[in-house]
């Protein structure tokens, strides 16, 4: 034991803060029911603005307006309109000819039909039996629909069935090559990228999600699809629209459930290991509720919309605001049973938890706020909102939750009072106490070789996700998406525009050439499932001006002929053009139709199509990629930016507050370590297990070292407490670890319990993004346990220790009342 | 109905198909039903405009994206009106130059299909060409084939819904739905002047029944003191925010064309 000197110690910050905190609590109890009274206006208010929350789970909700590759997309867009589609793929079991079945394609033409008139926002819909077909016969060229004329007898649609596998370009289109199944496409009039009230289908039909593109043309869908003249035939049904709505649905139906399901764990949870009374329940259930209201009413404000992001928030309130009410609880149960009335009970518990649930809220916050300097519209606002949220949890358990303590005799009552201890965790935590005292270099040992591999693993991350693995394999739209990406193909747009800048210069046949290289290129690629341009209509109308000869199925090489062609083209009905070339023919794309896959993979094709697009770009012509595809490419390398820079910003931000609070930066780097390391070797483990970090797994980081911190914060204020108390670092770290260790070990499991709600999502990434969260805040608790009290034993951080009879100025329940 | 030069554009390509029409009801007579009058208007409007014998003008054609920018196209046409049966019709490209040259004949009919033909001067040769489409738009204008075709009579129902100031005219106002298949618009809408019967604004509806373009036809000029013919028409789609707008020039009539210059080998030498 290290020899003890005599010091006096200045009253600090931290002091001060617990004073005005305990005479703050005294104010309450004494304005109580004007408080109850302006809480609850404050959170009609906040009510009121909630419920005008709108959903958004657009590409849009992601990217700032300015984003360089999103104002490419919303181009390409303006000029070609949208390439979202809803894409149906059917079967007809237990016919000879499949879907050339007679009676079967006579169901299709109807189901086209229908699904023209009634699918809400399409812009029209391709299917075998309206597919434009080029015919010529001697000098009569026709441009019509394929069973323009529907064929009287089953001997007719087979030969239309030989007619249809001759043209490469109806293949894995609107029928795979083996003509076993057929394919309708829907194409949509609007995009997820599209402002809100275009997007809204019945002006008088309200704000809910079914009155909005895509859910309303999904429904729409699956009850055309359903209705009985269409059974008999399987259909798989895919495409932006139902992603995109399943999306939508699912973080609206688990945002509504999730925090309910989490606060009944936490309730379950807490009567059975924690013996918490009912105001155990009740209390932190109104701070949870009174935060998420005040924060979506936050969202209002700001005019921003509830993104899929969101959905993490209500579980995030809920077990932070459990998690600082479980603190001010334990306080209160405490000083009750010691025999304190209410009244002082409630002035000590806030001049003991108040200043370390500040401090907590204060270093969550800002590990958030980091993430706000984000590139991503939405992750920079969840940054934000999330931020604001926390801090409302505080301000709901510094007020309502002491206003509701309030409300009781003022006597007291310690028999009343039960206890939170818990003899098992007590006894839990003498044994840590212990092992801390006598292992003291084992732990920092196998703390450094777990840091250590958990390093070497975090240099094997990847960034990568894919959509369509996001959902649990049980789900139907993922089972007929990869059903259909086996049979015909992609789900995925990209498209490379080729724009000459000079009006007519799209039909330069320097350029279509070009076009017509880059396209065999991505033919070439295997997950590059269909290509489309304006050459493949070219040549077809090459062949047909030319009697059907299939010599002629070339690109021409003379402009005036080319501009000719498009002109008979459009003449003879021909509705592709506005496809395919821009109002002034400046420009022309090159669509890709991209299988499902990891995001790695598609950045690797773009990289070997980009190659050949730059070798072909000029003064002449500019090719640049575009599309859903490379929106989702660029999501995730803004991401995995923003998260490293959002993750340094996070830790030094809490760095510097900690350092300033505690007016030590030796103390701020010890309690960087314990939340530090957990993160790590989360990070470490998915590494050597070669788990992905995705869009939602790169937050983890962020998020875990904001809650984590939280334990720290509370410890490193109770030992800075008890250190001033006794001026001895093994007695103060005993003294704390007995003292707020039962709090944190309680507040630990809650947050587990909250994030492991996540496992019943539809979607695996938030169901692997609970399970990590809850690992990293389990050992962040072992390491605060263990890592943390040695460190600070070793370090000796607040100075060298002295004798306990100077040690003054600790501020009490009686400073406070008086 | 009458597009007067809607049907003068169409001078390129689909003129009126001109079966003779008499009104058979007064336009002004209250007592008719909605349709029956919505119809008499119709009828007005096309007869007053039978009896020019042959035409040809030039059109220039300016088109506005939303953005702003904007590109023009040039052709001029010929008409011959043909009794009893559909009009026959020459448009002959001028702009853009890849196109100068391009050559179309037509040869309208009343409810079957027309017979049309095309030259393209880059190979030297003729084809005959057909399409069951007309909703797609016309050299990527504002304007669909549909809107530029044959507007006869017979093509559409009529119901009449009032009679409103239109400027300093005063209109009857007509809403009609196609009879035909394949159409793009469910209705539209048509204001009429009561003195003159010339169209002066039409409404297009999309199937959905949302309004998906206008179109107003302004600068009216009376030809051989009978014919009125706009000289300007501009089309504005609601839902792209582009626009078009034809402007015509060079107007005569009854220069002495035959048959012989409405045939095949007319359009080969046509220049």
């Amino acid at each position: 034991m290290p020899s003890a000197k005599t010091r006096v110690i200045q009253k600090s910050w931290i002091d001060s803060a617990a004073v005005f905190f305990g005479r703050f609590a005294l104010k309450v109890y004494d304005l109580r029911w004007l408080v109850l009274a302006l809480c609850l206006g404050f959170l009609g208010s906040g009510a009121w603005l909630a419920g005008k929350v709108l959903p958004d789970n657009s590409f849009d909700s992601y990217f700032q307006p300015d984003d360089e590759t999103y104002r490419d997309y919303m181009d390409y867009m303006e000029r070609f309109g949208s390439d979202e589609v809803s894409y149906i793929l059917y079967r007809i079991p237990d016919r000879e000819h499949g879907p050339f079945d007679h009676d079967a394609m006579g169901r299709i033409n109807n189901l086209t039909q229908d699904l023209e008139a009634e699918v809400p926002f399409v812009d029209r819909v391709v299917s075998l039996t309206n597919v434009e077909f080029i015919a010529a016969e001697d000098d009569f060229i026709q441009i019509t629909e394929l069973m323009y004329n529907f064929p009287a007898t089953q001997q007719e649609l087979l030969d239309i069935r030989e007619l249809a596998l001759s043209k490469p370009i109806y293949l894995d289109s609107v029928i795979n090559e083996e003509a076993t199944h057929g394919a309708i496409i829907v194409e949509m009039s609007r995009t997820s990228t599209d402002v809100e009230e275009d997007l809204r289908w019945d002006p008088d039909g309200g704000n809910g999600l079914d009155n909005f593109y895509p859910q309303v043309s999904y429904h729409a869908l699956q009850k055309i699809l359903a209705r009985p003249e269409y059974a008999g035939i399987e259909f798989y049904l895919s495409g932006d629209v139902p992603l995109n709505a399943i999306y939508n649905e699912t973080l609206m139906r688990e945002t509504s459930i999730f925090p309910l399901l989490t606060f009944a764990l936490v309730a379950v949870l807490s009567m059975l290991f924690f013996n918490i009374r009912l105001i155990g329940l009740i209390g932190p259930l109104l701070v949870v509720v009174s935060s998420l209201v005040m924060t979506t009413a936050f969202i209002v404000l700001m005019n921003w919309k509830i993104g899929l992001l969101f959905l993490m928030i209500p579980t995030l309130l809920t077990a932070i605001g459990v998690a600082q009410s479980v603190h001010l609880l334990s306080e209160f149960q405490f000083a009750r049973s010691l025999g304190m009335e209410r009244r002082a009970a409630i002035g000590h518990t806030l001049l003991k938890v108040g200043t370390p649930c500040l401090l907590a809220a204060l270093t969550t916050a800002a590990a958030f706020l980091a993430m706000a300097s984000s590139e991503l519209k939405s992750i920079s606002q969840l940054a934000i909102y999330s931020a604001v949220g926390v801090m409302f949890t505080f301000v709901f358990m510094a007020t309502l939750l002491l206003v509701i303590l309030a409300l009781g005799r003022n006597q007291a009552e310690p028999e009343a009072a039960k206890s939170m201890g818990n003899p098992i965790l007590a006894r839990l935590l003498e044994r840590v106490i212990a092992f801390n005292l006598s292992h003291r270099s084992l732990v920092l040992v196998i703390s450094a070789v777990i840091f250590a591999v958990s390093l070497s693993g975090v240099t094997r991350l990847k960034v990568d996700f894919n959509f369509l693995t996001e959902f649990k394999e049980k789900i139907e739209w993922r089972q007929h998406t990869a059903y259909i990406e086996e049979v015909m193909g992609g789900i995925l747009s990209v498209v490379y525009t080729f724009d000459t800048g000079s009006p007519d210069g799209a039909k330069n046949p320097e350029v279509l050439a070009r076009l017509e290289q880059l396209q065999k290129a991505a033919d070439s690629e295997p997950l590059v499932k269909k290509t489309y341009s304006i050459v493949d209509i070219l040549k077809d109308l090459n062949q047909a001006f030319n009697g059907g000869d299939p010599a002629f199925y070339t690109l021409p090489t003379d402009q005036d002929l080319i501009a000719q062609y498009l002109l008979m083209y459009e003449m003879s009905g021909g509705k592709e053009l506005a496809k395919f070339m821009d109002s002034d023919y400046s420009s022309t794309p090159l669509k890709l139709r991209v299988e499902m896959t990891e995001s790695s993979n598609l950045r690797d094709l773009l990289g070997r199509l980009d190659t050949v697009a730059e070798a072909n770009s000029d003064e002449l012509v500019t090719i640049n990629p575009t599309g859903i595809g490379l929106l989702w490419v660029q999501l995730a390398e803004y991401i995995a930016d923003s998260q490293l820079t959002g993750y340094g910003l996070a830790f030094v931000m809490i760095f510097l507050i900690i350092a300033t609070v505690f007016r030590s930066l030796k103390l701020a780097a010890l309690a960087m370590v314990p939340n530090l390391a957990p993160v790590v070797l989360t990070l470490g483990v998915m590494g050597w297990l070669d788990i992905h970090l995705d869009y939602y797994r790169l937050l983890l980081a962020t998020i875990a070292i904001g809650i984590a911190v939280d334990d720290t914060i509370h410890l490193l204020a109770r030992f800075r407490s008890e250190f001033r108390r006794c001026g001895n670092y093994a007695e103060a770290m005993a003294a704390s670890v007995r003292g707020v260790g039962q709090a944190l070990i309680i507040t630990s499991v809650i947050l587990v319990a909250g994030f492991l709600v996540f496992l019943l999502s539809d979607t695996t990434v938030f169901a692997s993004f609970g399970i990590l969260l809850s690992a990293t805040i389990l050992t962040a608790l072992v390491a605060d346990l263990f890592l943390l009290p040695v460190l600070l034993m070793l370090f000796k951080p607040l100075g060298p220790e002295f004798a306990p009879e100077t040690a003054a100025l600790e501020p009490t329940a009686s400073v406070a009342s008086a | 109905m009458l597009l007067p030069r809607i049907a003068v554009i169409a001078a390129s390509f689909f003129l009126l198909g001109h079966t003779q029409v008499q009104a058979q009801n007064d336009p002004m007579d209250k007592s008719l039903s909605a349709e029956a009058r919505g119809k008499a208007v119709a009828e007005e409007a096309y007869r007053r405009d039978r009896g020019f014998g042959d035409e040809e003008a030039t059109l220039t054609m300016n088109l506005q994206d939303a953005r702003g920018r904007e590109r023009s196209r040039q052709m001029r046409f010929r008409t011959l009106e043909r009794e009893h049966e559909g009009d026959w019709m020459i448009a002959v490209f001028d702009n853009p130059g890849d196109v100068r040259g391009t050559a179309s004949l037509t040869h309208s009919k009343a409810l079957e299909p027309d017979d049309q033909w095309l030259f393209l001067p880059a190979t030297n040769r003729v084809r005959r060409i057909a399409s069951n489409n007309k909703s797609t738009p016309f050299m990527g204008s504002e304007f669909s084939f549909e809107d530029l075709s044959d507007q006869q009579v017979e093509k559409y129902t009529y119901k009449y819904l009032r009679q409103e100031p239109c400027g300093e005219l005063s209109c009857h106002v007509v809403e009609q739905y196609p009879a035909y298949e394949h159409s793009g618009y469910s209705r539209q809408v048509v204001w009429y002047d009561t003195n003159e019967y010339r169209t002066h604004k039409v409404e297009y509806y999309d199937r959905r029944e949302r309004l998906l373009k206008t179109l107003t036809m302004s600068d009216y000029s009376q030809f051989l003191d009978k014919y009125w013919r706009p000289m300007r028409l501009e089309m504005v789609n609601h839902q792209t925010s582009n626009r078009t707008l034809l402007t015509y020039s060079g107007y005569q009539f009854q220069v002495g064309f035959s048959e012989r210059d409405f045939d095949v080998n007319a359009l080969r030498s046509i220049r």
